[in-house]
């Protein structure tokens, strides 16, 4: 098959982009451990309040500056609705819903996830800079869903 | 002269004196392909970084 000479550079630059995307992704994901923010954990969504950890929501210690972060959502509000954290803390969220699907988002961070009855679903931010955080939902559950917050104080 | 020339066209080979198959111009084409490609590198970039610097 006869190409045209710039066929042919468009071509490779196509393929070139392709296998940069790839690099980047399996990078991203095999070295910077980038994944989607679930671990397959599941919970009795009747059942949320009286399941450790989310009977008792809170940040949990786990190693230097290190904290699992166990929260629950529900229409409309998340358990706790106040958060101290401090500078520098690596933070794993563990969240699930005791109700319907919400959203679990912090602006201004990577911290964007959904939120699904049954399923803890799990994301981890380093919070490096002190402030005030938002956590909003953003998955309209109900006639409250633009009221459904929690507050995070990095300090 | 010119029954001479009619004739010899009418009596040519098919292949014609050019080259079998022209070059079609894809300069356009090729500078409009690498805008859109760099709009979507650049856009992926952006993306990318802004990923990376909310770490
Ligand atoms: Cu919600």
């Amino acid at each position: 098959m006869h190409l045209h000479k710039y066929e042919k550079i468009w071509l490779s630059l196509g393929g070139l982009a392709l296998i940069a995307f790839l690099v980047v992704l399996g990078v991203n994901a095999f070295a910077m451990g980038s994944h989607p923010p679930s671990h397959m954990a599941y919970v009795d969504p009747t059942k949320v309040d009286q399941t450790a950890p989310f009977d008792k929501p809170g940040l949990v210690q786990i190693g230097d500056n290190e904290y699992d972060l166990n929260m629950t959502a529900f229409v409309f509000g998340y358990g706790p609705a106040q958060i101290e954290i401090p500078k520098g803390a690596k933070v794993h969220f563990n969240v699930t819903s005791k109700d319907v699907a919400h959203g679990f988002s912090i602006p201004g961070t990577n911290v964007n996830m959904m939120v699904l009855p049954g399923h803890v679903n799990s994301v981890t931010h380093t919070f490096d800079q002190a402030g005030e955080f938002l956590i909003l939902c953003n998955e309209y559950c109900g006639v409250a869903h633009h009221m459904m917050m929690s507050n995070i104080v990095v300090k | 002269m010119a029954r001479e020339a009619l004739s010899k066209q009418e009596t040519a080979p098919k292949t014609k004196p050019h080259p079998p198959e022209e070059e079609s111009s894809l300069r356009g084409t090729f500078v409009s392909v690498l805008i859109l490609g760099a709009l979507i590198v650049g856009s992926w970039a952006a993306a990318f970084w802004l990923y990376l610097s909310r770490g």
